[in-house]
């Protein structure tokens, strides 16, 4: 009974033990996955947005008709971009937009809302009060 | 005793298990966890070679707007970047005021578009300035800047611009250089437009414009009046036999004249003014008095003179013409109400 009970007590320790040893590294290598994860998605997201950045559309950059849709109070025709973006993003969940002053303006958005990854870009704007923009990519 | 021994037999055994296992997990997770770190270093190192790309892309757009915007910087200031003794009125510039005609020589125009071009291209690029990105200073080269205006001048501007230092992004994880150095080609608008400009005012008289419209207003300048009082110069000036209009009206009929003259050359924005001065003696005879006047007259005026080009920028809010803008301010005389003069606080 005595022999059953030290045995039944160091299977307990070797259990906690094992849990002690265990538990911190597979919580490290869970959130080090998930950071990891997240990265590789933030980082296609930028790449998304540098891809629509150096694309062109009937001949013009997509930076530079984004630049003046931007700074334009008669805005040129951005609905193309759904296109692009839609070719781009994988998952077809993004939100493209700037904000003007506090109130955010959408250049481009899927049907769905994104949430997780945003990715960012300076943009230069026509020569005026104002010389750059920065633009938003959303995606999930 | 035996019993003893087993126990602590499986009490060795199972400490030895736990140890080996425990080694074994570890090393795979210290293994893992090294190259997740490093998985994780590499994607903080492509996030931040994105970040200098995003920069590197908008340079190319930086010349061409810096260029754009100091053309039309230049060109509503008349070619001046400083208004240094140079008298101007809402930043813009007289290129001729009264007899004196100043505007920039041809020098003057192309040192000033490579001082204002590289002032704007590094007031953008300034934007992308941050704690983890270092933007060199870069110097603006117009490699085909014709050296003077009898050579012909280039449609495009071939543009090498150097930076002094590397683009440096350094962030937790890497340092990274890389060359700031590009090329590109711009349109070369503001010469021509300079040059339309200064043939503008070299081949008008703008003083004349002003002595054919007093001419052509066809007023008498010697008249003379009987009456039974002293009759007042107005009078004089606008008894039948004289003009038959008031002084106002004569001074209209003037600046009509001119204003008429400015607007066939395409001037419109026009500040004119007049001045009729009469020299009158008066004789008298029984109880009749006759008043003998000579008549001078004079007028001026202070004109916003625009050259607009054919070339069309994206500037401000729209992609609107480009426009040279002068002053031109002549009279016959001096008026002061047509000395419009301020200092501008506009800068780069």
């Amino acid at each position: 009974m005595k022999g059953f009970s030290s045995f039944l007590a160091l299977i307990m320790v070797t259990f906690l033990m094992v849990i002690i040893i265990l538990l911190p590294a597979l919580a490290t290598t869970v959130h080090i996955r998930r950071m990891i994860n997240f990265e590789t998605k933030q980082n296609n997201a930028q790449l998304a947005l540098l891809a629509l950045l150096s694309a062109q559309e009937n001949k013009k950059p997509v930076y530079q008709i984004i630049s003046e849709y931007i700074a334009f109070s008669n805005k040129p025709d951005i609905s193309f971009l759904k296109n692009k973006l839609d070719n781009l993003i994988e998952s077809k969940c993004y939100k493209l937009y700037y904000f003007e002053g506090a109130q955010e303006k959408i250049l481009a958005k899927s049907s769905c809302t994104p949430k997780q990854y945003k990715a960012e870009a300076g943009i230069v704007l026509p020569f005026g009060s104002k010389l750059y923009e920065k633009i938003y990519l959303v995606v999930d | 005793m035996s019993k003893g021994i087993s126990l602590i037999g499986v009490v060795i055994v199972a400490l030895l298990s736990l140890i080996i296992a425990e080694f074994v997990i570890l090393q795979t997770s210290i293994v893992d966890s090294s190259e997740i770190i490093r998985a994780a270093k590499e994607t903080a190192i492509a996030e931040d070679i994105n970040n200098l790309e995003f920069l590197k892309r908008a340079q190319k757009y930086t010349l061409n707007y810096s260029f754009y915007g100091s053309y039309y910087f230049l060109g509503k200031r008349g070619g001046y970047l400083n208004f240094v003794n140079v008298k101007s009125y809402d930043c813009t510039p007289y290129w001729q005021f009264y007899d004196e005609k100043k505007y920039p020589s041809f020098s003057e125009i192309t040192n000033n578009l490579k001082e204002a071009s590289q002032r704007i291209f590094y007031n953008y690029l300034d934007n992308f300035r941050t704690e983890e990105i270092a933007v060199p200073f870069h110097e603006i080269i117009i490699k085909n800047m014709p050296s003077s205006e009898s050579q012909a001048f280039p449609s495009y501007f071939d543009v090498d611009v150097r930076a002094r230092v590397n683009l440096r992004f350094e962030s937790k994880y890497v340092k990274i250089e890389d060359k700031g150095d590009f090329s590109g080609k711009v349109d070369a608008g503001l010469l021509n437009e300079y040059i339309r400009a200064k043939n503008f005012i070299e081949s008008h008289d703008f003083k004349q414009i002003v002595i054919d419209a007093i001419k052509e207003a066809n007023l008498k300048n010697v008249c003379s009046l009987t009456a039974s009082q002293i009759p007042s110069d107005e009078a004089v000036f606008s008894s039948s036999d004289c003009n038959g209009k008031s002084f106002s009206e004569a001074r209209n009929l003037i600046e009509t004249k001119i204003r008429e003259k400015l607007a066939s050359l395409g001037i419109g924005d026009v500040i004119t003014t007049s001045e009729i001065t009469p020299t009158c003696s008066y004789t008298k005879s029984d109880s009749q008095y006759t008043k003998n006047c000579n008549f001078n007259f004079d007028a001026g005026y202070n004109a916003l003179i625009k050259i607009v080009s054919d070339l069309r920028y994206p500037l401000e809010n729209e992609i609107k013409n480009f426009e040279f803008k002068f002053r031109v301010l002549v009279g016959t005389k001096s008026f002061p109400s047509l000395e419009l003069v301020n200092s501008c606080q506009e800068k780069l």
